[in-house]
């Protein structure tokens, strides 16, 4: 069969039909859109994790009592710090203020006590009025600090809503002691022996501790991560059924549709040349609305940063984090998410045509 | 040549079921015209249909020389059909499509190319005085008009078998000549035509080889 002619009257017909054209054009770019979407923030929140908790400590050391989790002495950095196998130990300072705006405090000392200035993530940057950021302390008591510096976006991921402040102002803000400290950031000489030194550093406590290790804190992300991405996708599922009924709606088209290819055997059509004008008619709308809807999910978060897919897949709020994704990864992931979409559309255009096609002419043509 | 060989046609395989067609034979030969005769409801236009591949004979066989065309696999029976010519009693065309895109339908599936197609078309539209429509789609055609661009679509293939039911139907004496000298020139290329005709118009062309007589789905007489 003459390919140009055979184009020609598939784009005849689609044009006959822009009801079921533009509902099959839009259902496509719909779920494809949602499908880029959540599969490369996925891939992009993965990647961009993973390297942050990589450089991060190999242990977080936190105090527990019957309540949870309790404050501990800053000093308690330094006798972790004397032991086997530990080459750095840190107290650290920070804590969730509830706001809003909702913010991750942390005491730094980059900033002097008694600086009033804060070093901030993209997320509070954007909100602070002329470069003044109003934090509502645990006591409900309201600071306010200049902005100095904004932290870089490709750190977005971890620091995304975070301010940095001085320690006495960190302290202050969460109700902490002078002395007192969130946990202990410790790094280990030799990676492999987190797990081991998780052990060791538990047991020489003068209270319970909890220890927790790079590994687990990377398993703990990747399966919260999972979860929420897991859910979403279950949900494209159904969607990607139903276009299969749609398409195969579609394509069986009801009685017209049975004349259709009665008449089409009836001039020496052949069942495989029937089911390609099929296949086609659905490919064309649904190939375009998969470029589409591909090329928009991708756009949307290389080039706008995720909008409010993140609030739904991350629950955060405000402004989404800059991600960054792997292209070579992220091609494949669109060729993936293009194959799962149009493969069942192909699948229920043909197969009812097939089937059809199979029958003699009269009895399509005359059938009621 | 095709021969119709005690071809029996059933309304179902059931017990009891109308005789359409009943023990019908003939034969028509390369570069005649066979013209089937009868009343309404005789089973003309069943016998059409089963010498155009479109309905299988319930008993008895048709050869296309001498091959069993109607033991053929459905598959088979597909890529027959590109080489006969057939005018439904229903036309049977795509109503939304102009009558140059419904003429060059059966030429897709031959893979001739799409402006050599549309050329065959606007090419026998005009010999058969319908080219004036031949872009507009075929539902906004009169009767007549619409039995002219069907028949085009028969005769557009080059078919060595043609089978037409009713070509003169809704045609005035102008048009009648004009589609009877397009059979005739198919005649003369050697075709084997075969149309069903209760027209009286006929009755003095002189191109006609061989008459047949269906009366209640059986051969009730034949003549030259």
């Amino acid at each position: 069969m003459n390919a140009a002619a055979l184009l020609a009257l598939v784009g005849r017909r689609i044009a006959l039909r822009p009801g079921a054209t533009t509902l099959l054009t839009l259902s496509v770019f719909a779920l494809c859109f949602v499908a880029v979407s959540v599969f490369l923030f996925q891939q992009g929140v993965e990647q961009t994790a993973r390297h942050v908790i990589a450089a991060g400590p190999s242990l977080v050391v936190s105090r527990v009592d019957a309540g949870g989790w309790a404050p501990m002495p800053a000093a308690e950095a330094q006798r972790i710090a004397r032991i086997r196998g530990v080459s750095q130990a840190t107290a650290r300072v920070w804590g969730v203020l509830p706001g809003p705006p909702a913010v991750t405090l942390m005491g730094s000392p980059l900033l002097p006590d008694g600086s009033s200035e804060a070093i901030t993530g993209t997320g509070p940057a954007a909100i602070a009025n002329h470069g003044i950021l109003s934090l509502r302390g645990l006591d409900g008591s309201v600071s306010t600090f200049r902005v100095q510096r904004v932290l870089d976006r490709t750190s977005d991921l971890a620091t995304h809503d975070m301010v940095l402040v001085s320690m006495a102002a960190a302290r202050r803000l969460l109700l902490l002691g002078d002395d007192d400290a969130t946990d202990v950031a410790i790094r280990a000489v030799q990676p492999q022996e987190e797990e081991a030194l998780a052990r060791e550093v538990a047991a020489d406590a003068p209270w319970p501790l909890r220890v927790v290790t790079r590994k687990q804190l990377d398993g703990a992300y990747m399966a919260q991560l999972g979860q929420r991405s897991g859910l979403t996708t279950m949900t494209l599922v159904p969607s990607i059924l139903a276009l299969a009924l749609l398409v195969a709606g579609i394509a069986a088209g009801g009685d017209k549709a049975r004349r259709e290819v009665g008449k089409l055997k009836l001039l020496g059509w052949s069942t495989g040349q029937i089911a390609t004008l099929h296949l086609l008619e659905v490919a064309v709308p649904a190939g375009a609305g998969t470029f589409a809807g591909v090329a928009l999910g991708y756009a949307q978060l290389f080039v706008f940063g995720g909008g409010s897919l993140t609030a739904t897949v991350l629950g955060w709020e405000g402004t989404a984090p800059h991600l960054w994704l792997d292209s070579t990864g992220a091609a494949l992931t669109m060729v993936q998410v293009a194959a799962l979409v149009l493969a069942p559309c192909g699948v229920a255009a043909a197969v009812p045509s097939w089937r059809l096609a199979h029958a003699d002419p009269l009895e399509l043509i005359e059938a009621p | 040549m095709i021969v119709c060989d005690a071809v029996s046609v059933r309304s179902s395989p059931e017990a009891g079921a109308i005789a359409l067609l009943d023990n019908v034979s003939f034969e028509a030969r390369q570069g005649t015209v066979t013209v089937i005769r009868g009343a309404s409801g005789s089973g003309k236009s069943t016998l059409l249909s089963v010498l155009a591949c479109v309905r299988r004979p319930t008993s008895g066989e048709v050869r296309f020389h001498g091959k069993p065309v109607s033991r053929y696999t459905a598959a088979h029976r597909d890529k027959l059909r590109r080489t006969i010519g057939f005018l439904p009693q229903q036309l049977h065309l795509f109503d939304e499509l102009t009558a140059v895109e419904n003429v060059s339908i059966p030429l897709m599936a031959a893979g001739v190319t799409r402006a050599e197609g549309a050329a065959r078309a606007i090419d026998l539209l005009r010999r058969l005085q319908v080219d004036h429509a031949s872009m507009r789609p075929v539902r906004s055609l009169s009767g007549g008009e619409r039995q002219r661009v069907a028949l085009a679509r028969a005769l557009v293939i080059d078919a060595p078998v043609v089978i037409l039911d009713e070509p003169t139907a809704h045609q005035d004496d102008d048009r009648v000549r004009i589609i009877l000298s397009v059979i005739e020139e198919a005649k003369h290329h050697g075709r084997v035509v075969v149309m069903a005709a209760h027209d009286p118009r006929l009755d003095a062309w002189s191109a006609v080889d061989q008459v047949l007589r269906l009366k209640g789905g059986r051969l009730a007489g034949e003549g030259g």
